[in-house]
């Protein structure tokens, strides 16, 4: 029980400060390198910790990205929605894939996720947006063994204090 | 195939990917997104959660914040002297075009008489900062650092040094959400300044291009022309320059012409900005008695609504000299 306790405030805790991390202003040329930084919570959530990665929750979360960005109340919902359903879907492949695999499926994730919120966009009435625009899943990729190890790290270390004093 | 493994394991572990399930909340989101997008049904959902934002904005803003006040304590005196220098005579050269603006002004009243072409109303202006926080780097949206405990309401215009930058869509407590002019949903009534033709500007999604898409092929509109809001349709102040023509399309197959223009303020550089809003809150027409042409006065609108609890000091502009217009064109 203490355990599942633990893995809520890790998520939420994660939650807060990716969604700083998200919010944080870039120099312009690397503005479009952000990348879904709250995207790659869920997929890690998804892999490691499913109870905390319901459609419930990627939805809430969704919606509270929508109000924090201002965008269109539910495109965030919808990705965060897809991207932990299908993540969910093939959970036990891609865990046991080796990092560079599990980043290449990283990278898909994001590349789809990206051409749902083009396809918002573009119902939106909106342009297609320049080149730049698809550099935010490389950037994920790249990122993405890296912050796996920082969760991973804090989940174990709240796991073991978790035991030790429950 | 491991389906039947993950069945077990989504049983013992109650989660909920079943796909009825997203394909239900995925239904909902997309609901979600229409009411948004049409209609504005969720407002009072925006107003509501937007209040609690506030905080995380002001998280991610530290470390500029402090980065900011670092570099202002350690610049160097010289270089505060000569800013200085540089902004004194930045005030005096406009202080010389007001000058010669309120000099055009008076000569434009004696010319048209009864007929007050620019509402000479009074708009209140109130300084803001862009807040330091990326939204996302592909929407047209910012948030200044001005909100309802300074009086902004919704709809009033921001502008910068040289013209319109958009308006405030969300009224929040401590900080606004502004939809840039170029975003696709954003149409503002315009005037043209040479012939007075009205027509409504459109954002493309492009910082620096904005359209007009239905005209009648006849009308008075050419390259070159300045733009300004007409203050048809409510709050948004009228006489604010907006944007200049570049290109005028008629092709003679459609029925209708094109013009596209370029805003007069940059959009995608936006940082320090004025709000402006008519002091009279609601009402289709800006209650302000036009045609009293031969006052020097403004006349002053008598606000049945002002703007609540103010606490900072807005300023009284006039809608003609607020940013620097330069009609003139190259």
């Amino acid at each position: 029980m203490s355990n599942r306790g633990q893995e809520w405030r890790l998520f939420f805790f994660a939650l807060l400060a990716l969604s700083i991390l998200s919010l944080f202003r870039l120099p312009p040329m690397l503005a479009p390198m952000k990348p879904f930084w709250v995207g790659l919570l869920m997929i890690y959530c998804a892999l490691e910790m499913p109870r905390v990665a319901r459609l419930g929750v990627a939805f809430a979360v969704g919606l509270m990205l929508d109000v924090l960005t201002g965008d269109l109340l539910g495109e965030h919902a919808m990705r965060l929605l897809i991207l932990t359903h299908v993540v969910a879907r093939f959970r036990f492949r891609i865990r046991f894939f080796p990092v560079g695999q599990q980043a290449l499926a990283v990278f898909g994730l994001m590349l789809n996720d990206r051409i749902l919120s083009l396809w918002v966009r573009l119902f939106g009435g909106e342009g297609w947006p320049d080149l730049s625009y698809w550099l935010s899943p490389v950037v994920a990729m790249m990122l993405w063994p890296w912050l796996f190890l920082v969760l991973d790290r804090l989940r174990m270390r709240g796991r073991l204090r978790g035991s030790s004093s429950g | 195939m491991d389906n039947n493994s993950q069945e077990r394991s989504a049983l013992f572990a109650g989660e909920g990917s079943s796909t009825l399930a997203l394909v239900i909340y995925l239904a909902v989101a997309i609901l979600v997104m229409i009411a948004d997008r049409r209609g504005g049904y969720l407002d009072d959902v925006h107003a509501f959660a937007g209040r609690l934002t506030g905080p995380i904005y002001t998280l991610a803003e530290m470390p500029w914040l402090v980065g900011r006040s670092l570099r202002e304590s350690m610049a160097a005196r010289k270089q505060l002297n000569a800013e200085n220098e540089q902004m004194r005579q930045a005030r005096l050269r406009s202080e010389l075009r007001i000058a010669e603006l309120e000099r055009d002004l008076l000569e434009q009243q004696r010319l048209n008489k009864g007929v007050a072409l620019a509402a000479r109303e009074q708009l209140q202006g109130l300084p803001a900062r862009v807040i330091d926080v990326d939204l996302d780097p592909y929407s047209h949206r910012v948030l200044v650092d001005r909100g309802r405990v300074s009086g902004v309401i919704e709809g009033a215009a921001l502008i910068d040094g040289a013209g319109v930058v958009g308006q405030v869509i969300e009224v929040r407590p401590r900080n606004s959400l502004v939809m840039l002019l170029s975003d696709p949903g954003h149409g503002l009534p315009v005037v043209n300044a040479r012939s007075g033709l009205r027509s409504i500007l459109n954002g493309v999604g492009v910082a620096d291009r904005l359209v007009i898409s239905s005209m009648p092929l006849s009308a008075d509109l050419e390259v070159g022309d300045v733009l300004l809001s007409s203050g048809v349709g409510g709050r948004f102040p009228a006489g604010l320059p907006v944007a200049r023509v570049v290109a005028v399309e008629r092709s003679p197959g459609s029925a209708f012409a094109r013009a596209s223009a370029e805003p007069l303020a940059g959009l995608d550089r936006v940082r320090e900005l004025m709000i402006v809003s008519a002091p009279f809150g609601e009402g289709p027409w800006p209650s302000v008695e036009l045609g009293s042409a031969n006052g020097d006065q403004p006349v002053a609108p008598t606000s049945p609504q002002a703007p609540p609890a103010v606490d900072e000091d807005w300023s009284v502009v006039d809608a003609e000299s607020a940013p620097m217009q330069d009609q003139g064109g190259e």
